[in-house]
């Protein structure tokens, strides 16, 4: 079973972004970055899927060349290959743009039976690029995926989450899956394999390398964005400080007088 | 009136009900349409629907195309995406409207993809431009929003956040034509299957529904404090959240966790308890309409969000409350 | 000179604090509380690379730098104190194998010990010996194809929790300079008796123990080096792990110093958070700047080892330095959590507990002054 892992590397979420006034972008220089942790729970996934049922997990990238060290990371959690996708005609790029660049890379990187994403990139938070991959490719999906069930040689069987609680679902092989972090337990990279990563040749393909077509990613993508801004900081109301009996009745009745209750 | 400037809504259904979003999206579609001067057209699909298919009427749809198949009974990815895909290159709306719930966001991925246009994710703000729609959404965990355009592709595609727009007051007086759509999906194209469906504890509200939810964090000190939470949110009719701390201490399940790496809600009032307000955490909740925190330390972040911080024990002024609550109810 | 983190070095850093924030830290507290060799610890250790982080991938370590590996211990040491000291005593433990042993020997006990198979302790200190290891009582007797050894050690890092110990003894009384060896004594050997285990101020977790032998014959086949070999042997295995500890000395620092910055950002008198006071920003400052020195003359140290060239001086003036430093450091950062930093509820009184002991072990201060003199002077 060959499984292909898609990664993203995020501004780390534990620092409040800030945006550039100039350039309206959210501001990378001096950022750490991380990857979208839905992201890390995709790559357990694929690595316990070849454990399972052999074959190896590969890793790959839309990105610049800092987004090499998320794929090394991949690489040193257990992954075996890693290819990054980089073409500056990506820049800007809308989900669709991303997913279309990404299911080319795919198609021209070989077969897999299994491909995963996380659930969601939390820079983003849009969710939409598993599903693209999937409709790219012609491939079955399924999204929010809360437990792999089984897998035979042409059917996965995977639990996900519902607007209702949650449904198992059998889809044909490949498939695409986005994960959820309830998944599984991310592994952390051991040392040994950290260096071979380090030392790893991750191949760079760009636009022409995978047969996409650059007049449709990037800033000719079918949305784009028109501005970004903070959202006002929301106030913050006043405290009730006195005996605990006290107050929580306060409370109640500001609620009630509200009418919030 | 023909299709140009429509403005469409996908309903959302779940065992044949319509969920609260969809009358929040027909109520934004309506106003869009007025604006465009063009029509609300809502889309059901489900099995046995038909007579939900009026409720839609209500809150502003002109037409109401209905795809009744026991086919559909449950949401499947290459069934509802040919039957929409059809509809939409039939009629060519302008704007497509998706709930942005698992299957909405599930959907409308597969069909933007497949039809080449725009998609703008879990949205908080529909506006127009010089007749061109402006969606506002939240990204970087809700702290920088984003104005999304579509230069050409059609239609632009949005999935829509529960409890982020407001729903109008339903007009029953409404009327509208209800036009049925053939279901001609053959199962060999179907690549999936839904095998088993593992409903919510009954009683149990899932955060994404919830007007109330009360949560607990770490403050709780152990995983018994969420039996007070629970006593709580039944109090209100309220679901039960959780910080990731509470969670990963496995004091929780995960569908708990409300954060930026759990559920990002958006109830009419959140009660935190014990929780100090990590950033990830203020990222899944500060736009609730109301936020009231419970804690004990005062200068807890999670203080600067809350409408009202009480600075107290949580065991000792949230049980006050409960009662307090308790009679306030008794009382109506 | 080039100041510059390699990929590897920055890519383990990033693995080791991860991993060592997630596994280590939320432990430090309980084995502190209940004065607990954290035993599942080193299964984890092995798991992660970490028990023999910097020797040869031929021998199966992991194959890293020597500043790596005292990357890693700051990291380590900066999460859980203990699991610092623990390490140290793994790698004290087999260090001598890996200078002196033969290729069966390395097979047997240090390929395991490398890939975390076995934990290894490191058994020289005695009652009346310390850092003067002429004064060494233990002895070891030839008997046939064995040696028997008797006598008390003392302070054995994990020696109640190894499965071999590298003990050295005196082979000839005459003159013990030129009389000890070294031997692998493995665990339930008959003879070997663990006699009790320290209650210590600091480092909890890593139990220490008074080990007994009692005519406890160890085949001849143990003996690791040259007979009576073992003086410079030790020396040489000392000298090795004073990088280690200046490391932990600089992780215990930053720890505190975290917490110092955090609490000060957060604590708020006179409605304003204490780090907007020029006093308390004047500690941090120092604070930090000891740090620095200290990490920096650490890594010097484990640079010189890493090139093969001689590092006595200044692994010896590392930990003197570090460990100092950290002394200051942690006094700081409790002083800055005022009285909430004497309450056990806080990290910094444990921190504060554990950092101790980077003064004492591996050589006191004022032992690393008279290893720098003798340099200096010789």
């Amino acid at each position: 079973m060959n499984v292909l892992v898609c990664i993203k590397q995020v501004p780390d979420n534990s620092v409040v972004p800030k945006l550039d006034p100039n350039t309206n972008r959210v501001v990378t220089e001096g950022v750490e970055l991380m990857e979208s942790p839905f992201d890390l729970n995709a790559v357990e996934a694929g690595l316990k899927l070849v454990e399972e049922n052999g074959g190896e997990v590969s890793v790959l990238t839309l990105g610049g060349e800092s987004a090499k060290t998320s794929l090394r990371y991949g690489l040193s959690m257990g992954a075996a290959k890693a290819y990054l996708l980089k073409d500056p005609a990506f820049e800007e790029s809308d989900s669709w743009g991303t997913s279309y660049g990404l299911a080319k890379a795919i198609q021209s990187i070989g077969n897999f039976d299994v491909i995963l994403c996380g659930k969601q990139a939390i820079d983003n938070d849009a969710g939409q690029v598993g599903p693209g991959i999937a409709e790219q490719l012609g491939i079955s999906q399924i999204t929010y995926v809360s437990e792999i069930v089984s897998v035979t040689e042409d059917t996965l069987t995977a639990k996900r989450v519902s607007p209702a609680g949650e449904e198992v679902v059998e889809a044909k092989l490949p498939v695409v899956l986005t994960c959820e972090k309830s998944l599984n337990e991310p592994r952390y990279p051991t040392l040994k394999r950290t260096r071979m990563a380090n030392r790893a040749e991750i191949p760079e393909m760009d636009c022409a390398a995978v047969g996409a077509d650059p007049a449709k990613v990037g800033k000719n993508s079918p949305s784009a964005i028109k501005k970004l801004y903070t959202p006002a900081p929301r106030q913050s109301g006043e405290l009730i400080q006195g005996e605990a009996e006290e107050i929580a009745k306060i409370a109640v009745q500001k609620l009630v007088e509200q009418k919030i209750i | 009136m023909s299709n140009k400037n429509s403005v469409w809504v996908c309903l959302e259904q779940t065992g044949g009900k319509i969920a609260g979003v969809s009358y929040e999206m027909l109520s934004g579609a309506r106003k869009l349409a007025n604006e465009l001067s063009g029509e609300v057209c809502a889309v059901l699909m489900g099995h046995q629907v038909q007579a939900q298919a009026k409720e839609a009427f209500a809150y502003g749809a002109d037409k109401v195309y209905v795809c009744d198949n026991e086919n559909l009974e449950h949401y499947n990815t290459g069934a509802y995406c040919k039957v929409l895909e059809k509809l939409v290159k039939e009629n060519e709306p302008e704007i497509l409207l998706l709930a942005a719930t698992t299957n909405g966001r599930d959907l409308a991925g597969r069909l933007a993809s497949r039809l080449e246009t725009g998609l703008a994710a879990d949205c908080t703000a529909l506006a127009l431009e010089d007749g061109q729609l402006v969606a506002t959404r939240p990204t970087y965990g809700g702290n920088i929003m984003a104005e999304v355009v579509f230069p050409e592709k059609r239609p632009a595609m949005c999935t829509i956040r529960g409890n982020a727009m407001s729903k109008d007051d339903p007009d029953a007086s409404k009327t509208g034509e209800v036009i049925t759509v053939a279901y001609d999906v053959d199962d060999a194209e179907l690549r999936t299957k839904v095998k088993e469906i593992i409903a919510k504890a009954s009683g149990e509200i899932s955060l994404a529904d919830a007007q109330i939810i009360v949560s607990g964090g770490r403050g709780l000190g152990d995983p018994s404090g969420f039996d007070l939470i629970r006593k709580a949110a039944a109090t209100l009719g309220a679901a039960v959240g959780a910080s990731r701390a509470a969670v990963d201490a496995g004091w929780i399940p995960y569908e708990h966790q409300v954060g930026q790496t759990g559920k990002t809600v958006s109830p009419k009032l959140y009660i935190a308890c014990g929780i100090s307000g990590a950033l990830q955490h203020l990222a899944g909740m500060k736009t609730s309409d109301v936020i009231v925190a419970i804690n004990k330390d005062e200068e807890a972040p999670i203080f600067s969000v809350a409408n009202y911080g009480i600075v107290g024990d949580l065991y000792k002024v949230l049980p006050v409350m409960i009662e307090e609550i308790q009679k306030v109810l008794e009382s109506r | 000179m080039e100041f510059k983190y390699t990929e590897d070095q920055i890519a383990l850093r990033r693995a080791v604090r991860e991993w060592a924030q997630s596994y280590l830290a939320p432990k430090a507290e309980e084995i502190d509380v209940n004065n607990r060799f954290p035993t599942e610890t080193i299964k984890a250790l092995g798991e992660q690379d970490l028990m023999g982080l910097a020797y040869p991938e031929e021998l199966g370590g992991a194959g890293y730098d020597a500043i790596s590996e005292a990357i890693a211990m700051e990291e380590i040491s900066a999460a859980c104190a203990s699991t610092g000291s623990i390490i140290t005593g793994h790698y004290l433990g087999f260090d001598a194998l890996y200078l002196a042993g033969t290729p069966e020997q390395k097979e047997k006990w240090l390929r395991p010990a490398l890939e975390g198979e076995k934990y290894a302790a490191f058994c020289l200190t005695e009652p009346a010996g310390g850092s003067d290891m002429t004064s060494n009582k233990t002895t070891a007797v030839e008997d046939g194809d064995y040696y028997v050894i008797n006598g008390v050690k003392h302070f054995i890092t994990g020696g109640a929790h190894c499965d071999f110990l590298c003990c050295f003894a005196i082979t000839n009384k005459e003159d013990p300079k030129h009389g000890m060896t070294c031997f692998v004594v493995e665990k339930d050997t008959p003879g070997m008796k663990i006699a009790s285990e320290d209650n210590k101020m600091g480092i909890r977790g890593a139990r220490t123990a008074e080990i007994v032998f009692e005519d406890c014959r160890v085949p001849k086949e143990n003996m690791v080096g040259e007979l009576n070999g073992g003086y410079r042997l030790a020396l040489d295995v000392v000298d090795r792990g004073r990088i280690g500890i200046a490391a932990m000395a600089v992780g215990i620092g930053q720890a505190a110093l975290d917490l110092a910055i955090k609490y000060a950002k957060e604590r708020e008198v006179f409605k304003r958070p204490i780090s907007k006071f020029q006093g308390i920003q004047w500690m941090l400052a120092d604070a930090a700047t000891q740090l620095e020195a200290a990490r920096m003359l650490t890594y010097y140290a484990a640079d010189l080892k890493e090139q093969g060239v001689p590092f006595t001086k200044q692994a010896a003036m590392a930990k003197l330095f570090a460990a100092e430093a950290s002394h200051k450091v942690v006094d700081t950062a409790l002083q800055i959590h005022g009285g909430y930093g004497y309450m056990k509820e806080y990290a910094i009184e444990r921190i504060y507990r554990d950092q101790r002991i980077t003064e004492l072990f591996e050589g006191t201060s004022q032992v690393q002054k008279i290893v720098i003199a003798g340099q200096l002077l010789h």
